[in-house]
Order: C-alpha cells, then structure tokens, then sequence
C-alpha cells in the first residue's frame, strides 16, 4: 500500500500530472548524444524545481540528469516516476548522495528499454491496424460512416490503450512503490502477449486474402484478369505466397516496382 | 494548387510531430493520416484507400534501416495521400496510385536522411541548454525543448512541400507522356498493391508455430465465402 511519509516533503499531485504529461515529449529533444537525456530532463523539471528552492543545487541535479538516458520512450514514464520518489526521500538525507539516483537510473533504463519496442511498434501497432483495416471493410458496404469510425477508433484505442496504460499506471505505480517497479513490469510476459497477438494478427490476414480476392466496393478488384471469384482467389493466393518468399530478400520499395512492371506484363494481353 | 500544398505541408508537419517527439497517438500513422487529410481537402475515400494501403505496406522498416521509421512513414504517409487528392481535383486519373506510392518510398527515404540531421542539430541545441543551465537559467530548457518541436515541423513542412510540389509536376508530366496501355498496367499495379501490404504484415507475424492459424482462417472464410 501507498506510505505517506509525513515528514517527507511530497510533490503536489497536478505537478505530478505536468511531469507525466511532460513525459510525452521524451523524444522531442532527442540527440545523438545524450539520447533521450534531455527529454527526460524537460519531464522532470517541475518537480525539481519545486523540491529545490536552492538554484546551486537545482543546478546541479539538473546538469546530471542531462547525461545520457537511454530508454523506451514509452517506459520511460515509470523510471521518472521512480526517479522522482527517490527524490523526494533524497530531501531527507542528511548528506547529499546523487550517486545513488545516477545508478537507480542507468540500473532500470536498461530492462525497461528492452521490453518495449518490438512489442508495441512491431507487434501491437500492425495487429490494431489490421483490426481497424478489418473493420472498415467488413462494414464499407453496409454503412460508410460508422465503418470508418468504428475503424479507425479501433485502430487508435487498441494501441493507445496499451499505450497510455503502460505510461501512466507505470508513472504512478513508480511514484508509490519506487523501484519494484521493474519486478513488476518482469511479470507482465510480453512475449506471450506478442505471441497471442500474432496469432490473432494471422487470423486477420487470412481472413482479408479471402475477402480481398472477392472483392469489396473499397478495392474495386472485381475486374483483375475478368475471370471470375474463384480464379481471382488463386491468381491472389499465388502472388501473395510469391511476394511473403521474396520479402526475405527484397525490400518493399523494389516490390512496389516490381509489381508496377507485373501490371504492365499483364496489360500486354 | 499552391494553396492546397501549404495547407498540406502545414497539416503534415503537424501531424508529423506525433511520429516521434510528441506522444506516439498514432494520428502521423498513414490509416489516420489519410482520412484527415482527405477529409480536409474534400475526398475521404482517397484519403482512406491510400492511407489504408501505406499502412500496411510500411509496417516494419523503411529502406534505409537503422532506427524508429516513424517521422518517414508520417510523411511519406501525408505525402503520397495528398499527392494523389491534390492531383485528382481536376479530374481521376487511373494508375496515379502506383507511382504516388512509389514516389513515397524516396520521400520516406529523404525523411530519415532528415531526421539524422535532426538529431545533430539537437546534439548543439543540447549543448547550448547546458550553457543556460550553467547560467542558472533554467527556463533554457523549455525554450529549447520548444525550438527542437519547431526545427522538427519546419523539416517536414519543407519536406512535404516541395515534394508534393514537385511530384505533382512529374505526374503531370509521366501521365501526358505515355499511352493507354501503360495506364492499364498501373491499374492493374494498383489492384495488386494491397496484396504486397497483406504479405508485409504476414511475413511481421508469421512463424512456424502460428502459421496455422492462417491456414485455417484462410480455408474458414473461403469456406463461407463459397456456401
């Protein structure tokens, strides 16, 4: 449970809100240098500047946190949560220890920073388009405007769900619990997660061949080689296995070519 | 068609700080992007298509590797879609989308050189924010944080903009040129396209073990489809 230190001189919680909304623009200063070092340092500023009213100190503290920081973006909110309690209990030590944040620091940025891209920009951003795309043909027909919302808005609140979940359930659990929280977010299995949502993402696609090749008023492919739904389906099915074998080794740009130059071999007949 | 351009660049540019520096909502994706702007300029369905098509397309990496292709995606995403709209108010033209695509994946290959730029315009602007830390300035951080977001919309507005204008010249220039055979060939590119989106995503998520939920997926709804 949640520890009040009455002692403990504790950040007001709508500037606890600011730093978290600061924590969105993370990469929005993102150099070669210090990584996401100055992102991190916007994001934190408030909360400095409110637990150190001495500028040599707030000098200080601040220079340091514009090294190098190297994380996901995403699960950097609840490293700056932690960052920020460590904070607050550094005020009530008697001698001024900053080695002690500077190895909190570069100890989680690590783990965390592993855990999250495959995972949500790999994985997690395909599987809610393809369940938007999904949507918005399975619908088209019958209604234009709610298949679009109701697409796109799958699109969006699937990842975004994910998304600011992890943000901000990480940013306040990191503020209360300090750093358990990389215990924590361990025994959240992404790679199972992943798996589930590949799995589903399959599901999906082979399902869009089948509707692809038998037409949909979005994609008028109804004409492609006028040879009627079960050819096209084969005809699609050949050039899909053809294209996954080729992916391995060439990229999407020559494909888009290449499948230029396959319409104009078959505008020849 | 100047003034459809900069309303193009300016909407882009926004939106194109939601690819990296700013939040990550997904509204710089192509599926988002392209109904906005074919919202904006009057044609949604177009906006839809294209951006439907580049999403799925652009799913993993872009040409040049290395890191996070988003800012690339979102401007090629804002760029092939307006192309496409802009060039179309005066009328359909079969096969543009083809080469608006294709004309995408330079933008898209331009944008990452950019953002290397970028990112050493941000390793001064970093330094100049020691500077006013060490002057005990400390407002200097939010004053560069905000010049960063700047630089970052002034590349893409720049980008989309002369781009979109200059790919608007080469397609009227590409489509005067050549004949109705050619044209059918793009048409037919163009109904092949959304195969090559479906692989990209399938090559993402398949392995051995899940490839059978595909398979049967796939014989499920041709099951349905035919009865």
């Amino acid at each position: 449970m949640i520890e009040i230190d009455k002692q403990r001189k504790q950040i007001p919680l709508f500037l606890l809100i600011t730093v978290f909304l600061r924590s969105f623009f993370i990469q929005a200063v993102w150099s070669f240098e210090r990584l996401l070092g100055f992102g991190l340092t916007y994001a934190i500023l408030p909360a400095i500047c409110y637990l150190h009213r001495d500028k040599a100190k707030r000098k200080l503290i601040i220079e340091e946190y514009l090294s190098c920081f190297n994380t996901h973006p995403y699960l950097a909110a609840p490293i700056i949560g932690v960052l920020i309690s460590e904070e607050e209990k550094m005020l009530l030590l008697t001698h001024f220890d900053r080695g002690r944040i500077q190895n909190l620091k570069v100890q989680i940025m690590g783990p965390l920073g592993a855990l999250g891209d495959t995972f949500f920009w790999a994985t997690l951003r395909p599987f809610a388009a393809l369940l938007g795309i999904s949507l918005i043909f399975l619908f088209w027909d019958k209604n234009k405007f709610v298949a679009l919302i109701g697409g796109l808005l799958s699109f969006f609140c699937v990842y975004n769900l994910f998304h600011v979940f992890i943000r901000f359930i990480g940013f306040f659990r990191g503020y209360h619990t300090g750093i358990q929280i990389v215990n924590t977010l361990k025994k959240i299995n992404l790679q199972k997660t992943a798996r589930i949502i590949s799995a589903l993402g399959l599901i999906l696609i082979g399902g869009g061949v089948v509707f692809f090749s038998f037409s949909c008023s979005l994609f008028d492919i109804g004409g492609l080689m006028n040879l009627g739904s079960v050819y096209n389906f084969s005809v699609v099915l050949i050039l899909f296995t053809v294209i996954c074998l080729l992916l391995s080794t060439v990229t999407p740009a020559k494909l888009i070519l290449g499948l230029i130059l396959l319409g104009e071999f078959f505008a020849l007949f | 068609m100047i003034k459809e351009i900069l309303i193009l660049a300016t909407v882009g540019g926004l939106l194109a700080l939601d690819a990296t520096a700013v939040g990550q909502i997904l509204i710089s994706q192509p599926l988002i992007s392209g109904p906005i702007i074919g919202l904006i300029f009057g044609d949604l369905q177009t906006g839809l298509l294209v951006g439907t098509l580049l999403q799925l397309i652009w799913i993993g990496k872009l040409p040049v590797g290395g890191a996070n292709p988003s800012l690339g995606v979102a401007l090629l995403g804002i760029f092939s879609v307006g192309l496409v709209i802009i060039y179309q108010t005066g009328g359909i033209q079969p096969g543009l989308l083809p080469v608006a695509v294709f004309l995408g994946t330079i933008v898209g290959f331009l944008a990452q050189k950019g953002e290397a730029v970028l990112g050493r315009v941000n390793d001064n602007l970093v330094h100049l924010a020691d500077r006013f830390i060490e002057q005990n300035k400390f407002w200097g951080i939010e004053a560069i944080n905000w010049i960063s977001l700047i630089f970052i919309f002034i590349f893409a507005f720049l980008l989309i903009f002369i781009s979109t204008f200059l790919g608007l010249k080469f397609c009227s220039f590409l489509f005067r040129m050549i004949n109705p055979q050619t044209v059918r060939g793009l048409i037919l590119a163009e109904k092949m396209l959304p195969i090559l989106g479906l692989a990209v995503v399938f090559k993402l998520f398949a392995t051995r073990r899940n490839f059978s939920f595909f398979f049967i997926a796939l014989l499920l709804t041709l099951g349905l489809k035919l009865l």
